[in-house]
């Protein structure tokens, strides 16, 4: 990594990230995890509905 | 977002393989016990559906 | 396990050197193995192209027994998305990330959006056929799951081919963009190819596990493939804009769009021109499988052989046309003469009818591949080439959307078309329905060739290279 990086003030370690990198990363965890939630839901009435699963 | 901060201590190459590779291995051991504690969903996946 | 997959990747690139007619699309600055890493992405579209339009619709209609009318809605559903691959691709040029990435995000969301419609897309059609429990609830459940699982596999698909075609075009030098531009159309025919053969044998014995396995696989399979094309292919340059800086206002999808159709000129005019263009070449589309079948009265066997045909014919179109414009041709005049090559392939498909000759046909199908290759490559480069460097995702959006939706419209005008033809004269058909449409096509062909000639005056300047010495002789 070059020095520029490691010198600037805003990077915290461990992991080198600024504090605003880190909040963009988080979003798009947060909304792939929501992303995902809705689908798994939605997939799963689905299968509730045709398959004989709780009935 | 809360937990942002989370990923100035865990580098994402690490955090983010370990949390959907867990997710993933959850969801498969759930859909593999409901495959074991049912009748319906082995006879499924052995063909025995009537199709429509 | 890093170590064999280098290797192996090595030996892939040494392989393709030796076998692709894309060797040199690789430079220093992108090595080949990166290059074919990334049109990976083209796979996972040509697989998601093949199960919509092909392996589902047929399923869909023999084995579960759904109303061909909503079959035919289902699959047509993707094609609304076409239009906002312009709004998308603009989005990726304004993007304003902290992490410095223009692409990635956008490839990341389209990847799960065709992940979880192909996730939950078995489901979906199990419940839309009445089959299991669900001849107990209303049809809507089934109509809103289908619609939702095909709405969300379309608008992944437009997604990671927009926004990965113009990471394609941030990464190549503009010498290389023709090779590229070679390359990426060449793995999505293949994704389509292999991808057509592995469903169509995996479905042989249907049940509907089988179903689910297969469908959800080919989810985990887009995810795979995109991972693997996106690792590392992105440069991140977190300094836009300061770390502290208020992101910049990002100008509106109308200034954009102003300054975009003002600054080159033609642009519009070559918008129309790919539009009209990709009608008359895509018309046919469904039609030449049971023109060969009803018309000719070809065996299922050759009639599958002739869709080879038309991939083999469009496999020469874009290897020609790498070579040719990587040698400085003119992309207008080579799509121009794409167009112009497709008038006498039309010709030969009608003229099959008469003289009752498969192989006329046979020949007409492999020059209609090989010229809308031609044109399609041709179209493309010059797209790439013509974008400004913050507009590329704009260019190569409204080159996508105009493009896809031009396609779709037609293929279902023609087949409403030969429908329509067919049942108003019922005496002459079935043929007279099929060499209509294929009429039509021919004429569309000359008003794109008409439409594109003031381009190619404008771009003369630069050196053309002929063509007629290095394209096969059609007849």
């Amino acid at each position: 990594m070059a020095d520029d990086t490691r010198d600037d003030p805003n990077r915290v370690w461990p992991t080198g990230l600024t504090i605003r990198e880190a909040e963009e990363l988080h979003k798009h965890v947060i909304d792939g995890a929501r992303i995902f939630f809705v689908i798994a839901v939605f997939a799963h009435f689905l299968a509730y509905v045709y398959s004989p699963w709780l009935h | 977002m809360n937990q942002a901060r989370i990923w100035l201590v865990v580098k994402p190459t690490v955090g983010l393989p370990l949390f959907l590779g867990t997710v993933l291995v959850i969801s498969l051991l759930i859909h593999g016990a409901v495959l074991t504690h049912t009748t319906w969903m082995p006879a499924f996946f052995q063909g025995h559906a009537k199709t429509p | 396990m890093n170590r064999v997959s280098t290797s192996l990747m090595r030996s892939w690139a040494r392989a393709g050197t030796r076998f692709l007619p894309f060797a040199d699309a690789a430079t220093e600055d992108l090595p080949l193995a990166r290059l074919l890493r990334l049109s990976l992405f083209q796979v996972s579209v040509g697989m998601a192209l093949v199960l919509l339009v092909g392996t589902l619709n047929r399923v869909m209609i023999v084995e579960l027994n759904v109303p061909a009318w909503i079959v035919g809605f289902m699959v047509s559903l993707p094609i609304i998305f076409a239009p906002f691959r312009a709004l998308i691709g603009f989005q990726s040029d304004v993007h304003t990330s902290r992490l410095g990435w223009k692409r990635v995000p956008f490839i990341w969301k389209g990847t799960m959006l065709q992940f979880g419609g192909f996730a939950m897309m078995p489901m979906a059609l199990l419940v839309l056929s009445g089959g299991g429990n669900a001849a107990q609830w209303s049809p809507w459940v089934g109509w809103v799951g289908g619609g939702v699982a095909f709405l969300l596999v379309g608008a992944g698909m437009h997604m990671i081919q927009t926004v990965g075609l113009a990471l394609a075009c941030d990464l190549a030098a503009p010498e290389q963009q023709p090779r590229v531009v070679g390359l990426m159309y060449v793995m999505l025919l293949m994704g389509m190819i292999v991808s057509a053969l592995i469903f169509g044998t995996l479905l042989v014995d249907f049940t509907p596990a089988l179903l689910i396995s297969v469908i959800q696989g080919a989810a985990v399979a887009t995810m795979f493939f995109n991972l693997i094309a996106l690792w590392k292919q992105e440069a991140r340059r977190p300094s836009r804009g300061g770390e502290d800086a208020p992101p910049e206002r990002a100008p509106t999808f109308r200034d954009a769009w102003h300054s975009f159709s003002a600054g080159e000129p033609g642009a519009v005019r070559r918008l129309v021109s790919v539009g009209v263009g990709t009608m008359a070449f895509s018309m046919e589309d469904i039609l030449l499988e049971p023109y060969g079948g009803k018309v000719l009265h070809l065996t299922v066997a050759s009639t599958t052989k002739l869709t080879a045909t038309f991939a083999l014919g469009g496999l020469l179109g874009f290897g020609l046309a790498s070579r040719v414009l990587s040698r400085g041709a003119d992309p207008y005049g080579l799509a121009r003469r794409g167009a112009m090559m497709g008038v006498p392939a039309f010709l030969l498909v009608i003229l099959a009818a008469p003289f009752d000759s498969a192989l006329l046909f046979a020949l007409g199908t492999l020059a209609i591949g090989f010229a809308a290759g031609l044109f399609a490559h041709g179209t493309l480069t010059a797209t790439m080439n013509s974008a400004p460097i913050a507009q590329r995702g704009l260019a190569l959006g409204t080159w996508g959307a105009v493009q896809a939706s031009a396609a779709g419209v037609a293929i279902a005008f023609g087949g409403a078309m030969h429908d329509v033809i067919n049942g108003a004269v019922p005496q002459y058909a079935p043929a007279f329905g099929y060499t209509s449409v294929y009429s039509l096509e021919v004429v569309l062909l000359v008003a794109t060739i008409v439409a594109m000639s003031p381009l190619l005056r404008r771009s003369k300047a630069a050196p053309e290279v002929t063509l007629s010495a290095s394209a096969p002789a059609l007849p």
